[in-house]
């Protein structure tokens, strides 16, 4: 009986460190609050996720709210997010990040009546499509080697590359003429617009983790980003031409603003799987100019902050899903998005076959 | 002789008595099962306890040539409903459903009417908002061809629409500024047959679905008189397949195609008549904690004739006891 335990012993303590040698126990056993600023070396991360923001309320210059559904002008953002971070080293991380967005805004219907008839001589609308990739984010983290587990700093510089063109396409205006016995002409001018800066820019950022108690963690960033140079875009002026409109383009000059933006995160692990945050976003840009009109003038500055409320499951060790929504708290001359995100990340250690026990046990401890 | 018969006898009681104890779940892992190995209806006993949240804002729309592009002008429309839903498992085979909705809509747009000649501009606000309670449902369900982890089921889905909620404007204060109607203002039956196969970790279904509206008398715009109507028929099949990630997690997807007759005023369709049609995809996840359930899911219109384009949220909460 005796020599039946030892031996069944030995075979339970051989299926253990079968288990330990496997890369995914890391991930396995390591729960959201316990990851560290960086990935594991040799860890390859793809993320993915859908945001839908719905633009019914704007901040003026003096930090009013204006309705935009009572102005006419309400709209819908979706956002589609690309990422993929990889460990290099356990204190190195590269990653590029682009992202895909897309949002129609439709402003007040405009009736001209020339001849003071029932019907309108003129109906217009005017409408503006944004829709396009944003500029490419490239760069790494870097994190500093301490030693204790219950707090992390790391250094995260990148850049920014417009891989797109940032000229907007032609306009899509149309025109109909009234039939026999109508009175209005429609117009659309429909402009269209793209979604990134279309900059080279520079960032720089750093971030820190606190782990006070065993279940709840503090984590923060800011960052801070600004052009390299001035860019060229263009502006599209058109005229009729009989039933046609006409379109010219020209190019103007442009130098996006500098960006300041900070996030504090407080997030609580209920059970090893389940996570739930909390987090406060401030974001500002000033300076910069455009000739878009003929004449520098200069940006307005604008802020915006958020109040975040999320979780993260851990569905399997390989594959996080994660949600919250963001509330507007505060701004100025900024769009004012109430949103739902919904993000899925997959992890997993392409390049590394095995890793030895002790690293995992560093890792875990 | 007569020993190797009774032999055989027990032995093949013995195995089938085995294979039924194989089958056999304790109440508590039935009311914990996820939306792949629960059965096709409610076992006997058992009360479901639903609250589901939808949203949609109307920004695209699918023309009746089946483009989609945003809707014209400034046309805002924004519709959420809140469903509180209870079911209850008569027999293994039978369960009864009564949801109660709860709609919020707003519809807004806002025009600038220009005089030159009199040098005058005039801005009008068009302002619909309707909450309240909506129609009330009442269905049952019967296991036509009673399911089980390995044998596929037959459910049948006999539901009736009563029109509890408000069918015309009310607090009118003009032509564009009223409370909007939370109901359809029509009684209607709504049949519905689900084929579903288990193959743990997955499962597939197929369902077909019709709905017949009886018609009934409402306002339809402010300071009119009531008009009959009747809405068109609806059709509706399409397919599921959904799989567990773990114990906990299923992932649904839902791939479906709608039809809808144009509705009727007058005993005539309008002069446009608007029938509509859709392609549409509803994949959700789905979480188990124990009895809860929280499923979240996105439905998009893939294709589609007169018919928003936006995706439509949804969010159910269940408890199963």
């Amino acid at each position: 009986m005796r020599n039946f335990i030892f031996l069944f012993s030995l075979f339970l303590t051989a299926l253990t460190l079968n288990a330990q040698t496997n890369n995914d126990s890391i991930l396995a056993y390591e729960r959201k609050i316990d990851r560290p600023l960086t990935l594991h070396k040799g860890q390859l991360q793809f993320n993915t996720a859908y945001k839908i923001s719905i633009i019914s309320k704007e901040y003026d210059n003096n930090r009013n709210s204006i309705n935009l559904a009572d102005e006419g002008i309400a709209s819908v953002l979706h956002k589609y997010y690309f990422g993929l971070n990889y460990g290099i080293l356990d204190f190195l991380q590269a990653s590029i990040e682009f992202n895909y967005a897309k949002r129609g805004e439709r402003h007040e219907n405009q009736l001209v009546f020339v001849h003071l008839n029932d019907e309108p001589d003129f109906d217009i609308t005017y409408f503006d499509e944004y829709k396009g990739f944003e500029d490419l984010y490239s760069g790494v983290i870097i994190k500093l080697p301490l030693k204790t587990k219950k707090i992390e700093f790391a250094l995260s510089p990148g850049f920014y590359i417009p891989l797109f063109s940032n000229n907007p396409e032609a306009p899509e205006n149309s025109i109909s003429f009234p039939l026999d016995g109508q009175t209005t002409t429609t117009i659309i001018y429909h402009n269209n617009h793209k979604t990134g800066n279309g900059s080279k820019a520079i960032k720089v950022g750093a971030s820190a983790i606190v782990r006070p108690v065993n279940d709840l963690s503090i984590y923060a960033k800011l960052n801070y980003s600004w052009p390299i140079s001035e860019s060229e875009s263009i502006r599209w002026v058109n005229q009729l031409n009989g039933s046609d409109f006409e379109y010219n383009d020209i190019p103007y000059k442009y130098l996006i603003g500098n960006t300041l933006d900070y996030k504090v995160n407080l997030a609580y692990q209920a059970i090893p799987w389940f996570n739930v945050a909390l987090s406060y976003l401030f974001k500002k840009t000033s300076s910069g100019w455009s000739e878009i009109t003929g004449l520098r003038i200069g940006n307005l500055e604008n802020r915006l902050s958020l109040l975040s409320i999320g979780y993260e499951i851990k569905a399997t060790s390989r594959l996080w899903i994660t949600e919250f929504i963001d509330i507007p708290l505060s701004g100025k001359n900024q769009l004012a998005p109430y949103s739902i995100y919904l993000g899925i990340s997959y992890n997993l250690f392409p390049f590394v076959k095995k890793l030895k026990s002790q690293a995992i046990d560093n890792t875990i401890n | 002789m007569k020993k190797t018969i009774i032999s055989l006898v027990l032995i093949i009681l013995a195995n089938i008595a085995y294979s039924q104890e194989e089958d056999k779940l304790l109440v508590s892992e039935i009311k914990q099962s996820t939306v792949i190995t629960q059965p096709a209806t409610l076992n006997k006993g058992f009360f479901l306890v639903g609250a589901s949240f939808m949203h949609i804002m109307a920004d695209k729309m699918f023309s009746d040539k089946g483009k989609k592009d945003y809707a014209v002008q400034n046309l805002s429309l924004r519709n959420s409903a809140a469903y509180l839903s209870f079911h209850f498992g008569l027999t293994n085979r039978i369960e009864l459903a009564f949801d109660l909705p709860y709609t919020i809509a707003s519809i807004s747009k806002s025009i600038i009417s220009e005089i030159p000649l009199l040098d005058t501009a005039v801005t009008t606000k068009f302002k619909l908002k309707g909450k309240g309670i909506g129609d009330i449902e009442f269905g049952i369900s019967y296991q036509l061809i009673e399911g089980s982890k390995t044998k596929p089921s037959l459910v049948s889905k006999l539901s009736a629409v009563f029109p509890t909620g408000e069918k015309n404007p009310t607090n009118i204060k003009g032509l564009w500024e009223y409370d909007y109607p939370t109901g359809r203002g029509e009684t209607a039956l709504r049949l519905e047959l689900i084929y579903r196969k288990i193959s743990y970790p997955y499962s597939y279904s197929f369902h077909s679905l019709f709905k017949y509206s009886f018609g009934g008398e409402k306002v339809m715009a402010p300071y009119e008189d009531p008009i009959s109507f009747r809405s068109g028929n609806y059709y509706e099949v399409g397919g599921n397949f959904d799989f567990l990630l773990n114990d906990w997690i299923a992932v649904q997807n839902n791939l479906g195609f709608l039809y809808k007759n144009a509705d009727k005023y007058n005993g005539e369709t309008a002069q446009i008549p608007v029938t509509q049609m859709a392609i549409f995809y509803y994949p959700n996840i789905n979480f188990q904690f124990k009895k809860f359930r929280l499923a979240q899911g996105v439905c998009i219109y893939l294709f589609g004739k007169t018919i928003p384009g936006d995706p439509q949220y949804q969010i159910d909460l269940q408890y199963i006891f």
